[in-house]
Protein backbone atom coordinates (compact mmCIF):
# COMPACT_ATOMS: atom_id res chain seq x y z
CA UNK A 1 0.00 0.00 0.00
CA UNK A 2 2.90 2.46 0.93
CA UNK A 3 4.50 1.74 -2.25
CA UNK A 4 1.73 2.16 -4.15
CA UNK A 5 1.51 5.62 -2.58
CA UNK A 6 4.78 6.41 -3.21
CA UNK A 7 5.02 5.72 -6.58
CA UNK A 8 1.37 7.75 -7.44
CA UNK A 9 2.98 10.73 -5.91
CA UNK A 10 5.65 10.35 -7.82
CA UNK A 11 4.64 9.37 -11.08
CA UNK A 12 5.84 10.96 -14.14
CA UNK A 13 3.36 11.55 -17.14
CA UNK A 14 3.88 8.42 -19.19
CA UNK A 15 2.07 9.72 -22.03
CA UNK A 16 0.25 13.15 -23.60
CA UNK A 17 -1.90 14.85 -21.00
CA UNK A 18 -5.36 14.85 -22.03
CA UNK A 19 -8.68 15.16 -20.79
CA UNK A 20 -10.92 12.06 -19.99
CA UNK A 21 -13.57 11.57 -22.34
CA UNK A 22 -15.53 14.88 -24.53
CA UNK A 23 -13.40 18.09 -23.55
CA UNK A 24 -17.57 19.73 -24.22
CA UNK A 25 -18.29 17.76 -20.78
CA UNK A 26 -15.58 19.10 -18.82
CA UNK A 27 -16.79 22.36 -20.02
CA UNK A 28 -20.39 22.22 -19.39
CA UNK A 29 -19.04 20.61 -15.54
CA UNK A 30 -16.85 23.72 -15.34
CA UNK A 31 -20.20 26.02 -15.98
CA UNK A 32 -22.34 24.12 -13.80
CA UNK A 33 -20.17 24.34 -10.86
CA UNK A 34 -19.84 28.38 -11.35
CA UNK A 35 -23.31 27.96 -10.95
CA UNK A 36 -23.27 26.44 -7.77
CA UNK A 37 -20.21 28.73 -6.84
CA UNK A 38 -22.57 31.88 -7.27
CA UNK A 39 -24.92 30.10 -5.09
CA UNK A 40 -22.61 29.68 -2.41
CA UNK A 41 -21.58 33.13 -2.75
CA UNK A 42 -25.09 34.23 -2.44
CA UNK A 43 -25.70 32.56 0.41
CA UNK A 44 -22.44 34.42 2.45
CA UNK A 45 -23.79 37.58 1.51
CA UNK A 46 -27.48 36.94 3.05
CA UNK A 47 -26.09 35.28 5.38
CA UNK A 48 -24.02 37.82 6.78
CA UNK A 49 -27.16 40.23 6.71
CA UNK A 50 -28.85 38.13 9.55
CA UNK A 51 -26.34 35.61 11.10
CA UNK A 52 -28.24 35.15 14.11
CA UNK A 53 -31.07 33.42 11.84
CA UNK A 54 -28.60 31.35 9.61
CA UNK A 55 -27.04 30.09 12.93
CA UNK A 56 -29.95 29.36 14.53
CA UNK A 57 -31.78 27.70 11.89
CA UNK A 58 -28.47 25.45 10.45
CA UNK A 59 -29.24 23.34 14.42
CA UNK A 60 -32.28 22.10 12.76
CA UNK A 61 -30.16 20.30 10.11
CA UNK A 62 -28.59 17.00 10.78
CA UNK A 63 -25.18 16.67 10.38
CA UNK A 64 -24.61 13.30 11.31
CA UNK A 65 -27.06 12.65 8.07
CA UNK A 66 -25.06 15.19 6.15
CA UNK A 67 -21.48 13.18 6.90
CA UNK A 68 -23.42 9.95 6.15
CA UNK A 69 -24.21 11.29 2.70
CA UNK A 70 -21.18 12.19 2.16
CA UNK A 71 -19.65 9.31 2.58
CA UNK A 72 -22.26 7.62 0.42
CA UNK A 73 -21.07 9.83 -2.52
CA UNK A 74 -17.42 9.34 -2.11
CA UNK A 75 -17.62 5.70 -1.95
CA UNK A 76 -20.39 6.11 -4.97
CA UNK A 77 -17.52 8.00 -7.29
CA UNK A 78 -14.44 5.13 -5.84
CA UNK A 79 -17.08 2.98 -7.99
CA UNK A 80 -17.32 4.92 -10.75
CA UNK A 81 -13.70 5.26 -10.84
CA UNK A 82 -13.07 1.60 -10.81
CA UNK A 83 -15.32 0.86 -13.63
CA UNK A 84 -13.71 3.29 -15.57
CA UNK A 85 -10.41 1.82 -14.30
CA UNK A 86 -11.82 -1.72 -15.42
CA UNK A 87 -12.75 -0.82 -18.85
CA UNK A 88 -9.12 0.68 -19.70
CA UNK A 89 -7.75 -2.48 -18.47
CA UNK A 90 -10.04 -4.83 -20.29
CA UNK A 91 -11.65 -6.27 -17.10
CA UNK A 92 -14.84 -5.43 -18.74
CA UNK A 93 -16.69 -8.03 -16.36
CA UNK A 94 -15.95 -5.46 -13.83
CA UNK A 95 -17.45 -2.10 -15.52
CA UNK A 96 -21.28 -3.31 -15.54
CA UNK A 97 -21.28 -4.54 -11.49
CA UNK A 98 -19.22 -1.42 -10.03
CA UNK A 99 -21.42 1.30 -11.99
CA UNK A 100 -24.06 -0.43 -10.47
CA UNK A 101 -23.22 -0.41 -7.00
CA UNK A 102 -22.53 3.51 -7.91
CA UNK A 103 -26.23 3.61 -8.73
CA UNK A 104 -27.17 1.88 -5.96
CA UNK A 105 -25.27 4.61 -3.43
CA UNK A 106 -27.04 7.44 -5.35
CA UNK A 107 -30.16 5.54 -4.47
CA UNK A 108 -29.07 5.89 -0.77
CA UNK A 109 -28.21 8.83 -0.64
CA UNK A 110 -31.46 10.21 -2.26
CA UNK A 111 -33.48 8.03 -0.28
CA UNK A 112 -32.12 10.24 2.99
CA UNK A 113 -32.60 13.39 1.43
CA UNK A 114 -36.20 12.46 0.79
CA UNK A 115 -36.34 11.50 4.14
CA UNK A 116 -34.29 14.53 5.65
CA UNK A 117 -37.08 16.91 3.43
CA UNK A 118 -40.48 15.03 4.68
CA UNK A 119 -38.62 15.10 8.57
CA UNK A 120 -38.66 19.07 7.90
CA UNK A 121 -41.92 19.72 6.51
CA UNK A 122 -43.38 17.73 8.81
CA UNK A 123 -41.84 19.72 11.62
CA UNK A 124 -43.16 22.65 9.68
CA UNK A 125 -39.98 23.73 7.76
CA UNK A 126 -40.17 24.57 4.62
CA UNK A 127 -38.60 27.18 1.72
CA UNK A 128 -40.65 29.85 3.26
CA UNK A 129 -39.49 29.58 6.47
CA UNK A 130 -36.54 32.04 6.26
CA UNK A 131 -33.95 32.92 4.37
CA UNK A 132 -31.63 29.75 5.64
CA UNK A 133 -34.02 27.34 4.65
CA UNK A 134 -34.64 29.00 1.19
CA UNK A 135 -31.23 28.19 0.50
CA UNK A 136 -31.31 24.88 2.30
CA UNK A 137 -34.06 23.40 0.07
CA UNK A 138 -32.96 25.36 -3.07
CA UNK A 139 -29.67 24.48 -3.00
CA UNK A 140 -30.03 21.01 -1.75
CA UNK A 141 -32.68 20.72 -4.37
CA UNK A 142 -30.84 21.72 -7.33
CA UNK A 143 -27.80 19.31 -6.21
CA UNK A 144 -30.62 16.81 -5.84
CA UNK A 145 -31.85 17.13 -9.23
CA UNK A 146 -28.25 16.67 -10.48
CA UNK A 147 -28.08 13.41 -8.41
CA UNK A 148 -31.18 12.05 -10.47
CA UNK A 149 -29.63 13.12 -13.90
CA UNK A 150 -26.48 12.00 -12.78
CA UNK A 151 -28.12 8.41 -11.92
CA UNK A 152 -29.74 8.34 -15.22
CA UNK A 153 -26.47 8.50 -16.74
CA UNK A 154 -25.13 5.96 -14.67
CA UNK A 155 -28.24 3.27 -15.51
CA UNK A 156 -27.20 3.95 -19.72
CA UNK A 157 -23.55 3.25 -19.07
CA UNK A 158 -24.26 0.22 -17.10
CA UNK A 159 -26.63 -0.94 -20.16
CA UNK A 160 -24.12 -0.30 -22.25
CA UNK A 161 -21.13 -1.70 -20.03
CA UNK A 162 -23.81 -4.84 -19.77
CA UNK A 163 -23.23 -5.24 -23.75
CA UNK A 164 -19.14 -4.42 -23.67
CA UNK A 165 -19.03 -1.21 -25.26
CA UNK A 166 -16.85 0.32 -23.11
CA UNK A 167 -13.17 -1.17 -23.42
CA UNK A 168 -9.40 -0.22 -23.85
CA UNK A 169 -9.64 3.27 -26.44
CA UNK A 170 -13.38 3.20 -26.52
CA UNK A 171 -14.02 4.80 -23.02
CA UNK A 172 -15.10 8.46 -24.02
CA UNK A 173 -19.00 7.91 -23.16
CA UNK A 174 -17.89 6.11 -19.85
CA UNK A 175 -15.25 8.58 -18.64
CA UNK A 176 -17.50 11.77 -19.60
CA UNK A 177 -20.58 9.98 -17.53
CA UNK A 178 -17.83 9.54 -14.91
CA UNK A 179 -16.47 13.01 -14.78
CA UNK A 180 -20.55 14.04 -14.35
CA UNK A 181 -21.33 12.04 -11.34
CA UNK A 182 -17.79 12.97 -9.73
CA UNK A 183 -18.91 16.63 -9.91
CA UNK A 184 -21.97 16.28 -8.25
CA UNK A 185 -19.75 14.83 -5.49
CA UNK A 186 -17.61 17.25 -5.03
CA UNK A 187 -20.58 19.96 -4.72
CA UNK A 188 -21.91 17.74 -2.04
CA UNK A 189 -18.76 18.25 -0.63
CA UNK A 190 -18.94 21.79 0.07
CA UNK A 191 -22.50 22.05 0.75
CA UNK A 192 -21.98 19.71 3.45
CA UNK A 193 -19.95 21.95 5.44
CA UNK A 194 -21.80 25.35 4.00
CA UNK A 195 -25.15 24.75 4.97
CA UNK A 196 -25.09 21.99 7.82
CA UNK A 197 -21.47 22.06 9.96
CA UNK A 198 -20.81 25.82 9.68
CA UNK A 199 -22.53 29.02 11.45
CA UNK B 1 -1.71 1.58 -19.45
CA UNK B 2 -1.57 5.62 -20.16
CA UNK B 3 -2.03 7.71 -17.30
CA UNK B 4 -3.60 4.76 -15.60
CA UNK B 5 -3.87 4.90 -11.29
CA UNK B 6 -3.23 2.14 -9.70
CA UNK B 7 -6.27 0.24 -7.89
CA UNK B 8 -4.64 0.43 -4.71
CA UNK B 9 -3.77 4.41 -4.67
CA UNK B 10 -7.76 4.80 -5.46
CA UNK B 11 -8.70 2.94 -2.11
CA UNK B 12 -5.97 4.96 -0.79
CA UNK B 13 -7.70 8.65 -2.19
CA UNK B 14 -11.34 7.19 -0.79
CA UNK B 15 -10.13 6.15 2.71
CA UNK B 16 -8.21 9.34 2.68
CA UNK B 17 -11.60 11.02 1.81
CA UNK B 18 -13.67 9.23 4.29
CA UNK B 19 -11.50 10.10 6.98
CA UNK B 20 -11.24 13.93 5.91
CA UNK B 21 -15.25 13.38 6.33
CA UNK B 22 -15.18 12.14 10.00
CA UNK B 23 -12.64 14.38 11.20
CA UNK B 24 -14.37 17.76 10.09
CA UNK B 25 -17.26 16.44 12.00
CA UNK B 26 -15.22 15.24 15.09
CA UNK B 27 -13.47 18.92 15.28
CA UNK B 28 -17.39 20.88 14.79
CA UNK B 29 -19.26 18.55 17.41
CA UNK B 30 -16.23 19.02 19.83
CA UNK B 31 -15.95 22.48 19.31
CA UNK B 32 -11.79 21.98 18.71
CA UNK B 33 -11.75 25.37 17.51
CA UNK B 34 -12.83 28.53 17.70
CA UNK B 35 -15.71 29.81 15.78
CA UNK B 36 -13.67 31.52 13.09
CA UNK B 37 -10.62 29.28 12.94
CA UNK B 38 -12.98 26.33 12.23
CA UNK B 39 -14.62 27.85 9.50
CA UNK B 40 -11.17 28.12 8.10
CA UNK B 41 -10.10 24.82 8.70
CA UNK B 42 -13.19 22.86 7.79
CA UNK B 43 -13.62 24.48 4.98
CA UNK B 44 -9.90 23.90 3.89
CA UNK B 45 -10.65 20.57 4.45
CA UNK B 46 -12.83 20.35 2.23
CA UNK B 47 -11.18 22.44 -0.39
CA UNK B 48 -8.18 19.85 0.08
CA UNK B 49 -10.77 16.87 -0.37
CA UNK B 50 -12.43 18.54 -3.87
CA UNK B 51 -8.95 18.81 -5.04
CA UNK B 52 -8.38 14.88 -4.65
CA UNK B 53 -11.80 14.12 -6.31
CA UNK B 54 -10.02 16.94 -9.15
CA UNK B 55 -6.98 15.43 -9.60
CA UNK B 56 -7.34 11.68 -8.95
CA UNK B 57 -11.20 10.83 -9.92
CA UNK B 58 -11.80 13.16 -12.31
CA UNK B 59 -7.77 12.59 -14.00
CA UNK B 60 -6.88 16.26 -13.70
CA UNK B 61 -3.83 15.16 -12.52
CA UNK B 62 -2.84 13.97 -16.43
CA UNK B 63 -4.93 17.08 -17.93
CA UNK B 64 -3.34 19.86 -19.93
CA UNK B 65 -2.15 22.03 -17.60
CA UNK B 66 -4.90 25.13 -18.39
CA UNK B 67 -7.99 23.12 -17.93
CA UNK B 68 -5.90 22.09 -14.35
CA UNK B 69 -5.31 25.48 -13.35
CA UNK B 70 -8.53 27.05 -14.38
CA UNK B 71 -10.63 23.75 -12.24
CA UNK B 72 -8.04 24.88 -9.25
CA UNK B 73 -8.65 28.56 -9.78
CA UNK B 74 -12.42 28.00 -9.46
CA UNK B 75 -11.74 25.98 -5.97
CA UNK B 76 -9.35 28.62 -4.48
CA UNK B 77 -11.25 31.70 -5.49
CA UNK B 78 -14.61 29.50 -4.10
CA UNK B 79 -12.84 28.32 -0.63
CA UNK B 80 -11.00 31.90 0.24
CA UNK B 81 -14.24 33.71 -0.85
CA UNK B 82 -16.32 30.98 2.07
CA UNK B 83 -13.62 31.43 4.70
CA UNK B 84 -14.39 35.42 4.08
CA UNK B 85 -17.40 35.35 4.79
CA UNK B 86 -17.73 32.88 7.54
CA UNK B 87 -14.34 34.70 9.16
CA UNK B 88 -16.06 38.47 8.52
CA UNK B 89 -19.52 36.95 9.96
CA UNK B 90 -18.49 35.21 12.80
CA UNK B 91 -20.34 31.72 13.96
Amino acid sequence: MLAAIANAFSEKRTKTARIPGDSGVFLFVLADMSMFGLFFLSFIYERSKNVPLFNESRLALDVNLGAINTIILLTASWFVVVAVQAAKRGKLNYVAPFLFLGFVCGAVFGGIKIYEYADKIQSGISMMSNDFFMFYFILTGIHFIHVIAGMVILAVLWHNARHKRYHGENCKGLESGATYWHMVDLLWIIIFPVLYMLG
Amino acid sequence: MSNAISSRFLVFVWAFLVVATLGSNVLVYFHALSGESLAAVVMLIAAIKVRAVFRYYMELKYAPLSWQLTFDAWLLVLTVCLIIGFWITPI
